[in-house]
């Protein structure tokens, strides 16, 4: 292992390939299908390019019935670096709250739900044939309880039923989806950069989102380019991933368009979104389709963590965990289960190294991102500083600010980070069929990783580290063959953290680790290894003040570590967690704002009272998480 | 006017005006007037639109807030009748009761003593504004 205390980004920006544009080795790994400027940036060894892939907006129903008034445009302007006003409004229509993100986003997608986009138009569209029905006229007096009725019967059930008010076979509401679906079209256009300098790059897309039974099936469906269906295919057109893939593809057949679907929130989704092994659900030719459709998964957003469960033998699992497993239980401690099978990624990675030990293919060969899944329009808003709630779910901002801006069980969500040569659709697009990202809770530190059979023990100490990655190896994301001579696999992983900004400087990185998920037998096992610790990183801030000790940790870790335990024989995987030093929780951060020390009771309002009693967290270790690097035996 | 009908009026009042607590999903304060009024559209929704969804589940939820709280407060007349019978004897028992009726109305009327979270305008509500 290689550490590299203090700062030396230089050095270690080197080590990651992102002063090396002039550098060969790799050829372009994507096709050029647009009609645009060529980027003036390119990088054959990649950059890394940071977004959110999950925004919601006032044509999102929940959104809307929460008192968001932002747009589509209004989201991707904020994602590039402009202020953006949130609810509540003054009287005369201005915004109470101002956020801006201390970085501008390289990209992003506004992800509002497909489901009632047509619906609420009617209800806002005054001489609509909805506008005076009691569904309608409810919804604009009494939002919110009527999102309630609605989504009960619309969102959160098996078999959901279009209103009266919708027509015959709901042709009315899913007709009228075709302005809102244009205004996101037209926003994700006009906040494309085109020109070489390629500063931001938006996507066409949407969320598809079931709710069989209370559980959560949500899909975020990106599209390659400006090409899209006429309408986007909800969840009441597609009741199931299968029917939902089958469906785009019949649209975008026809359309010409390129799609991915990134599913999320497994953590409350009851094991729906995926098929365990015992149901032999798969074939070859599906399992292929379902990896090619699904290159990614969505491991942490606003509404909690869905690695690993916190039960795990790896203590670092127990991470902005919900302690519930449906949304709907939320409100009802009593209700509280813990969740089932197939509701975190290494379990439904795992099944992916079952189902492919037995049909040879393996139908979640997954990568993995994060986002917040802002409901305010707010892309890649994830700090842990300022941060003003997620808008849905949590708590009623349509009238106030609240003192706590969200359920404590809530946080911040994250980002995604794509390896890109430019920032492009092309580029980008290219990247999430590859799976070469990763995700992180909101800080941008930077991560390569690469697996390979002949990386010498020492290629952290050399200046073309991501050359020779590249070169003998894969990346993040990436399949090994076969191993040659019974030779173990050796995976480099190089990390940097956050440089920051001014006001606001990174926290350095405490340690990096590789997860490894194996099957035996047809046992899922899986092992967590600490590669590289920094020295000196058991400092915390102070629980109480937030205050950041001297520093401690690392600037940067490198290590190449070889598997001791590999077993060629069997389907493997192995991802990397990048973990900073612990810092304060945005609920910690609450309570510092508003002056509230614990030993004087008279500076604990009622609302606050979560900061002194232990019943939320107040630190977290911060991190980042790679896609795997996939190992398959010879057949 | 008798005890029984003075309790019954501040009954009235009461749950014309007096703020109680209720969950639905979320929490505020409103009288069970208004409790009464959410249940009416809740059944006109399941009546227009049929059952599916949460519906039932809201109906029981309201019936069984609005059971509870008409009791406590129908409990509270109860003793703020015999009260005021004890206070002012017969003689005076209307005089006060509409008095007592007419000052809680008005001060509802006047202040916003409701949380009103299911409102699209202000979440603190005067009496009349809750029912707007």
């Amino acid at each position: 292992m290689r550490r590299h205390p203090g700062a030396p980004f230089l050095l270690a920006a080197s080590l990651l390939g992102l002063l090396a544009p002039w550098a060969s080795g790799t050829a372009a790994s994507f096709e050029r299908t647009e009609h645009r400027e060529p980027c003036a940036a390119y990088n054959e060894l990649r950059s890394p390019f940071f977004g959110d892939l999950h925004v919601h907006t006032s044509l999102s129903f929940d959104a809307n019935a929460l008192g968001v008034r932002n747009l589509p445009a209004d989201a991707y302007r904020f994602a590039r670096g402009e202020p953006l006003g949130l609810q509540p409004y003054a009287a005369g229509g201005q915004p109470r709250r101002t956020v801006r993100l201390s970085r501008p986003l390289d990209f992003a997608a506004v992800t509002d739900h497909a489901e009632l986009l047509g619906e609420l138009h009617l209800c806002q569209t005054p001489g609509s044939p909805a506008y005076d029905s009691l569904v309608c006229t409810t919804y604009r007096r009494w939002p919110l309880l009527t999102y309630f009725f609605v989504a009960s019967r619309m969102l959160s059930i098996a078999g959901p039923e279009r209103y009266s008010f919708c027509g015959e076979e709901g042709v009315g509401c899913r007709e009228a989806g075709v302005g809102p679906w244009q205004i996101i079209r037209d926003a994700a256009e006009q906040a494309y950069d085109r020109t070489s300098a390629c500063t931001f790059t938006s996507f066409v897309a949407y969320e598809w989102s079931g709710g069989p039974g209370g559980y959560m099936t949500h899909r975020n469906v990106i599209f390659a380019d400006e090409r899209a269906p006429r309408l986007p295919v909800s969840f009441l057109d597609a009741s199931d991933g299968d029917k939902l893939w089958t469906r785009l593809e019949e649209e975008c057949e026809r359309e010409g368009c390129r799609f991915v679907t990134i599913p999320h929130n497994t953590n409350l989704s009851g094991g729906l979104l995926f098929e365990s092994a015992a149901n032999d659900a798969f074939d070859a030719a599906s399992a292929r389709r379902r990896a090619r459709h699904e290159p990614l998964l969505e491991v942490l957003q606003h509404k909690g963590d869905s690695e690993c469960r916190a039960t795990a033998a790896d203590e670092l699992c127990n991470f902005e965990k919900l302690p519930f497993a449906r949304m709907e239980e939320q409100p009802f401690p009593f209700r509280w289960q813990p969740p089932g099978a197939l509701t975190f990624a290494r379990d439904i990675l795992s099944e992916g190294l079952r189902i492919q030990r037995r049909i040879g293919v393996n139908p979640y060969e997954m990568g993995v991102i994060a986002a917040t899944d802002t409901h305010l329009a707010a892309a890649g808003l994830a700090d842990e500083s300022g941060y003003p709630g997620h808008g849905a779910g949590g708590d009623v901002t349509r009238h106030e600010i609240p003192l706590v801006p969200d359920s404590l069980a809530f946080n911040p969500g994250g980002l995604a980070v794509l390896w890109a040569e430019e920032n492009s659709r092309d580029a980008l697009f290219a990247a999430i069929r590859r799976r070469e990202a990763y995700g992180t809770s909101g800080p941008r530190m930077l991560v390569r990783f690469f697996g390979g059979w002949t990386y010498p023990s020492d290629i952290c100490a050399s200046t073309d580290l991501v050359e020779r990655g590249y070169r003998d190896g894969v990346p993040m994301g990436g399949s090994l063959g076969a191993a040659t001579g019974g030779a173990a696999p050796v995976f480099i992983v190089s990390a940097m953290q956050d440089a920051g900004t001014g006001e606001q400087p990174g926290t350095p990185l405490e340690r990096v680790q590789i997860v490894k998920l194996w099957v035996e037998g047809d046992e899922a096992r899986e092992k967590t290894y600490d590669v590289a610790l920094a020295a000196g990183a058991e400092g915390a801030p102070d629980p109480e003040t937030c205050a950041e000790p001297a520093a401690h940790g690392a600037a940067s870790l490198c290590t190449a570590w070889r598997d001791p335990d590999f077993d060629g024989s069997e389907p493997a995987l192995y991802y990397a967690r990048v973990v900073e030093r612990p810092s304060c929780r945005w609920s910690a951060r609450v309570c510092e704002d508003n002056g509230v020390r614990c030993k004087d009771g008279s500076s604990v309002p009622r609302e606050l009272a979560y900061c002194c009693d232990g019943s939320a967290p107040r630190l977290i270790r911060e991190r980042a998480w790679t896609s795997p690097i996939f190992f398959s035996p010879a057949s | 006017m008798t005890q029984a009908r003075a309790r019954n009026l501040l009954w009235l009042a009461l749950l014309l005006a007096a703020p109680v607590p209720f969950f639905l999903v979320v929490v505020g304060h409103v009288p069970v007037a208004r409790l009464l009024q959410l249940l009416a559209l809740t059944l006109t929704f399941i009546a227009v639109e049929g059952p599916a969804g949460a519906l039932r589940t809201v109906v029981l939820l309201l019936v069984l807030q609005i059971a509870l709280w008409a009791g406590v407060l129908r409990l509270v007349a109860s003793l703020a009748a015999a009260a005021m019978q004890r206070a002012f004897g017969s003689a005076g028992l209307a005089a006060a009761t509409m008095t007592a009726a007419l000052l809680l109305v008005a001060a509802a009327a006047t202040f916003p003593l409701y949380r009103t979270p299911f409102r699209s305008a202000s979440l603190h509500a005067t009496l009349l504004e809750v029912f707007e």
